[in-house]
């Protein structure tokens, strides 16, 4: 017995398996005879290899082998351990679970004889998980282990002596085979109700073996077993789920059927009925068969690969693998198809037969849902697929998702690469702010994103792109769908087409500088021609003939006529080039147009012509550059009076509508032909010429319409012609009306504009009548707007210049004076002021009415930036122009006299005149006196004379800022009519 | 005494033919053919009024007017700018550097003969 080996067989492959063999085999008492695993797979299977010990996926070998005395069972495989128990020989220990962890607690603690290794394996079986008792063949128990205890509750001490039939149930049928098989001498295994102390069951089971004597008699039954009740009540559970489940197969709409390996119908549930199938009547049936010949393979394939596996050793891989899915078409009774679509899984039925059950729908409807749902799947794919712009979707993280082939072209990416991309990472994407947007997007917003250029990360391709992002709202969660346009050709097509505009208008200048400088170059030559003409025909240098006279005149005529097509010519080409500056003013156009036929009359005389006019009764007035419109309305009066016959009448209309001004001039001349109507106002048109000799005079230059209609567009007008042959022809143009304020701003701003570009100022002087809306109730023979072109038109004689700009309002007019700054404008303004005087002192001489003049002055930049400030500034700055009576009657003498003034306080101040008349005194004071106050004068004229009194009032104060003192306007209002005549002696004397 | 005109012009043939025309109607006439010329001119002769034209050699009228306007001594002498240059600016460019009228060329004999006595002083 000391020499007696532990034979060993481990059954198991796993990890556990392997730390027991590995200490097992280090162990010389124990010999492993080998290893089992059903998979013949795992570490402990490795290493029995690997230290030579046998290894097998059946342990029948094992079991056959006289020296196997254990079993160690470390599968932790219930149905394992139970098969093992029944199929060991009965001298075989098994070892497992707790009892195997004290088992080698025990042997790498001691390390003992096999003796007292004999002895642990006692004690592991006193503390096995088996059940073990050992009655007599009486029944009366005379062991229980451990196990025993805790499983039924009851203490050895309690149930030694007890009958062992007394703690179990068993069916009689069961009981008596068991006792046959005892009593001969064999085992018997069975399940076993067994009853608690408490009254409850656990479920056993167990073999129950005799065990002899030397004398081969039986002595004891041995009764080992486990705990079976947890098995007992998953089988139970197991019995209803698989009442359940049969339930479910027979009552589902999915067709389930059970084939063969060679598709034989085995089972069929009930589903089969929709197909008008009897489900018994298919079993037997070849369900491979009757699937559509095209589907055939399929399943063929299919139950081979499940063939192949099955002789085989099946790898756990491939069995895992054992559900599949196909799809073929199946007929019903009628033999209608229909599209099936099933999984097929791998089975063994409990007989051990390789089984496959198919679990098949009917998808007909589907697919054909399906078919159409695919249909526009496709096409949209293909839309997207074949569309011109790039598109792409972004995942919340930056990722591509998806590009069309678009916009692998447009950025010149391969698909892998492009897909490689992150928005949020690269600068391509970042740089051009499309990162930001998509990041936007994925919170919901649109975006759009033009014009930008986009240079993809790997290829280094850059387009200009026009990028479009709509979010997505998708199962797997929100994306962002990129939509790139390439506007790359369209730019360069834009880049062209501007180059080429550019180009065009490069030529056209080259064209206006070279009409320009022919004219200017003309202008010299003509000069000695004509001043050279003129002066021999002038009699200059020696009396000439009447034919010497008449010839030379024509030369001169010619000379003009040139002269005028030179300046038409500039003036062509600086309208074209819009070189031309407006100097708009408020005018009158009815006496724009009246004012411009006078210089027709002896021409229109000689032609016998009449001229008519068809003018409102008020005065229409507009905003408009009145030479520009005099410009025109001669050009087409000239027309007019060109065209006409003789006897013929002209008629100049002015029409006044709400938001324009229209003029127009009709003739009674020949008409103009439809054909040549929409050409007439382009340059060198000249139609419908005089049918007869005409003099220079009456030649055009054939740009007078063209000119024409550039000065009326310039203000923003419109000129046509209408007409018909033989009934004359009527040109018509119209003025839009435009507000002052606007004009005015508009002039000032391109002043100040002229001046900044300069760098010099730009002065505003505003010139207002202060009683301009008196003046037109009081004055009879003339309008209040004639005084007010009359001062304008002194002041601007006065000025000597007529590059100053001036713009006229109702009562007021501005000037505005270039290069003007404080301090070098004072003489220009004091020239304003002379002319400003001395028009007030016409105006009141002749028409006998009070004009009130006030001035104001800003300038640019000292006072004001901005065009709204400076003509504010202007404006606040308006001071009362008062003259003075003496002004309107008198004759004002220059004369420093004394005059002493009280002030209010009765203070009396000492002062001198700086002039004097008959209605009032100027004087030079230290002392400012508020405007309105009314004093008392003391003047002391030369000794002759003497001192006279006079009460006065200040009408006007002003002060001198070069000698810090005031002065004051006078007007005396009381004085003694002998003081009186004094007073106009010594202003008759002329102050001797 | 008659009146002295400075005439500035750089063609003989104008040159010629304006002095005629200033003579017939008594003035007295002194003449320079450039710029440099019109200002030692216009210095030594104290004319009463200068014709200048705008183009001329060594100065260009726009600078002889601009000297003599703002030299104290000669800013009152009434200036004519007489140019074949006709554009705005060239107007506007005159007066800024002081001259008192702007007569373009070709020109006619009245309208020059108005100016000119209407600028010389009494």
């Amino acid at each position: 017995m000391a020499s007696q080996k532990i034979n060993v067989l481990v059954v198991g492959g796993g990890k556990e398996s392997e730390s027991l063999i590995h200490m097992l085999s280090e162990e010389k008492s124990i010999n492993i005879l080998g290893v089992v695993d059903f998979d013949h797979y795992g570490p402990g299977i490795k290493l029995a290899k690997d230290l030579g010990i046998a290894t097998a996926v059946q342990w029948k070998q094992f079991l056959k082998d006289k020296n196997l005395n254990t079993i160690i069972d470390v599968s932790a495989d219930p149905h394992i351990y139970k098969a093992l128990a029944n199929e060991k020989p009965p001298a075989v220990d098994i070892i497992r679970g707790p009892s195997l962890n004290m088992f080698w607690r025990l042997v790498e603690k001691n390390r003992t004889s096999a003796e007292e290794l004999r002895r642990i394996i006692s004690r592991v079986v006193e503390r096995s998980p088996n059940i073990v008792i050992i009655a007599n063949t009486k029944g009366k128990i005379e062991y229980v282990n451990f196990n025993f205890s805790q499983m039924s509750g009851y203490s050895s001490e309690e149930i030694l002596g007890t009958n062992i039939r007394d703690l179990y149930e068993q069916p009689a049928e069961e009981a008596k085979q068991m006792w046959e098989a005892l009593e001969a001498g064999k085992e018997w295994k069975g399940e076993f109700r067994n009853k608690k102390k408490d009254g409850g069951f656990y479920w056993e089971f167990a073999s129950v073996s005799s065990l002899k004597d030397q004398n081969d008699v039986s002595t004891h039954f041995l009764k080992m077993g486990v705990d079976i009740t947890e098995q007992k009540k998953a089988q139970e559970a197991l019995l209803d789920s698989e009442e359940r489940y049969r339930l479910i197969t027979e009552n589902t709409f999915a067709f389930i059927s059970i084939i063969t390996l060679d598709g034989t119908f085995v089972y069929a549930n009930p589903a089969y009925r929709r197909f008008g199938y009897h489900p018994e009547e298919l079993i037997g049936k070849s369900e491979l068969n009757m699937i559509h010949k095209e589907d055939k393979a399929k399943l063929i394939t299919l139950l081979r690969r499940y063939s192949a596996a099955k002789d085989g050793e099946l790898l756990r891989r491939e069995r895992e693998s054992s559900f599949e899915h196909l799809e073929f078409r199946f007929p019903d009774m009628e033999g209608n198809w229909h599209q099936i679509e099933a999984t097929a899984n791998l089975v063994r039925d409990r007989f051990g037969q390789e089984r496959v059950i198919l679990i098949s729908r009917d998808v007909t409807a589907h697919r054909r849902a399906e078919d159409v749902l695919e249909r526009v799947y496709k096409t949209t794919r293909r839309i997207i697929e074949n569309a011109p712009f790039g598109i792409y979707v972004v995942t919340p993280d930056g990722h591509m998702d998806y590009v069309n082939p678009a916009m692998l072209k447009i950025s010149g990416e391969t698909y892998e690469k492009f897909l490689n991309l992150n928005v949020y990472d690269l600068p391509t994407f970042r740089e051009i702010g499309l990162a930001d947007k998509i990041k936007a997007a994925f919170s919901g917003e649109f975006f759009r994103l033009e014009r930008v250029k986009y240079t993809s990360y790997y290829s280094r391709k850059a387009n200009m792109l026009n990028f479009v992002g709509i979010p997505l709202e998708e199962e797997e969660g929100r994306k962002v769908l990129v939509i790139a346009e390439d506007i790359t050709e369209q730019r360069k097509n834009e880049e062209e087409l501007r180059t080429l505009n550019e180009e065009l208008k490069r030529i056209d200048q080259i064209k206006s500088d070279f009409i320009s400088t022919v004219s200017h170059e003309f202008r010299s030559p003509l000069t000695s021609i004509r001043e050279g003409v003129s002066q021999v025909l002038e009699g200059i240098v020696g009396k000439l003939n009447e034919d010497q006279r008449e010839f030379l005149s024509i030369a001169l005529g010619n000379i003009d006529r040139i002269w005028i097509m030179v300046n038409n010519l500039l003036d062509i080409s600086k309208i074209e080039a819009g070189r031309i500056d407006l100097r708009r003013g408020l005018v009158d156009i009815c006496a724009i147009v009246k004012n411009v036929a006078p210089a027709f009359q002896s021409r229109l005389q000689a032609k016998s012509l009449t001229l008519e006019y068809a003018l409102p009764k008020e005065s229409v007035d507009v905003f408009i550059d009145s030479e520009k419109i005099i410009q025109v309305v001669s050009n087409l009066l000239h027309n007019a009076y060109k065209f006409s016959d003789e006897g013929g009448k002209v008629t100049i209309s002015v029409a006044d509508r709400e938001k324009e001004v229209e003029v127009s001039v009709q003739d009674t001349g020949p008409g103009i032909s439809k054909m040549n109507l929409p050409r007439l106002f382009d340059k060198f048109a000249q139609f419908g010429q005089v049918g007869r000799a005409v003099d220079s005079r009456e030649k055009g230059t054939g740009l007078g319409l063209a000119i024409s209609k550039g000065l009326v567009q310039m203000h923003g007008g419109k000129i046509w012609a209408e007409s018909e042959l033989g009934k004359g022809s009527t040109f018509i143009f119209t003025l839009p009306k435009v507000s002052s304020k606007l004009i005015f701003k508009e002039y000032i701003d391109k002043g100040m504009q002229e001046a900044v570009d300069r760098e010099s100022g730009l002065s505003l002087v505003v010139l207002k009548i202060e009683n301009y809306i008196d003046l037109d109730k009081i004055l009879t023979k003339v309008r209040a707007i004639d005084i007010l072109e009359g001062l304008e038109r002194d002041v601007k004689k006065a000025l000597r210049r007529t590059a100053d700009i001036f713009l006229r309002d109702v009562g007021e007019c501005i000037i505005l004076l270039y290069g003007e700054q404080t301090g070098g404008g004072i003489e220009i303004r004091s020239r304003i002021t002379k002319a400003v005087k001395d028009y007030i002192a016409e105006v009141q001489n002749r028409y006998k009415v009070t004009l009130k003049v006030s001035i104001g002055v800003s300038v640019y930049p000292e006072e004001a930036c901005t065009s709204e400030d400076l003509l504010l500034q202007a404006h606040v700055r308006l001071k009362d122009m008062y003259l003075g009576l003496e002004r309107r009657r008198h004759a004002r003498i220059d004369y420093k006299i004394d005059v002493s003034f009280v002030r209010e306080q009765g203070e009396i101040l000492d002062s001198q005149s700086v002039d004097l008349s008959e209605g009032g005194m100027c004087i030079a004071s230290s002392h400012s006196i508020k405007i309105g106050t009314e004093t008392e004068l003391l003047i002391s004229l030369p000794k002759r004379f003497g001192t006279i009194r006079a009460k006065a009032k200040v009408m006007w104060a002003r002060k001198i800022e070069e000698t810090n003192e005031y002065r004051l306007g006078l007007e005396f209002f009381e004085i003694s009519d002998g003081d009186k005549r004094v007073l106009r002696e010594f202003l008759e004397s002329g102050g001797k | 005494m008659a009146k002295k005109i400075l005439l500035i012009d750089d063609e003989l043939d104008i040159v010629k033919l304006v002095e005629s025309r200033l003579k017939i109607n008594g003035y007295e006439v002194v003449v320079a053919l450039d710029g440099q010329e019109a200002l030692e001119k216009a210095r030594e002769e104290k004319p009463d009024l200068i014709l200048l034209d705008l183009m001329l050699p060594k100065l260009s009228g726009y600078k002889v007017c601009r000297m003599l306007k703002f030299d104290e001594k000669y800013k009152h002498i009434p200036i004519i700018m007489f140019t074949a240059r006709v554009q705005e600016n060239d107007e506007k460019l005159g007066f800024e550097v002081g001259a008192d009228a702007y007569i373009t060329k070709p020109f006619k004999p009245e309208v020059l003969l108005e100016k000119v006595k209407e600028l010389l002083p009494e």
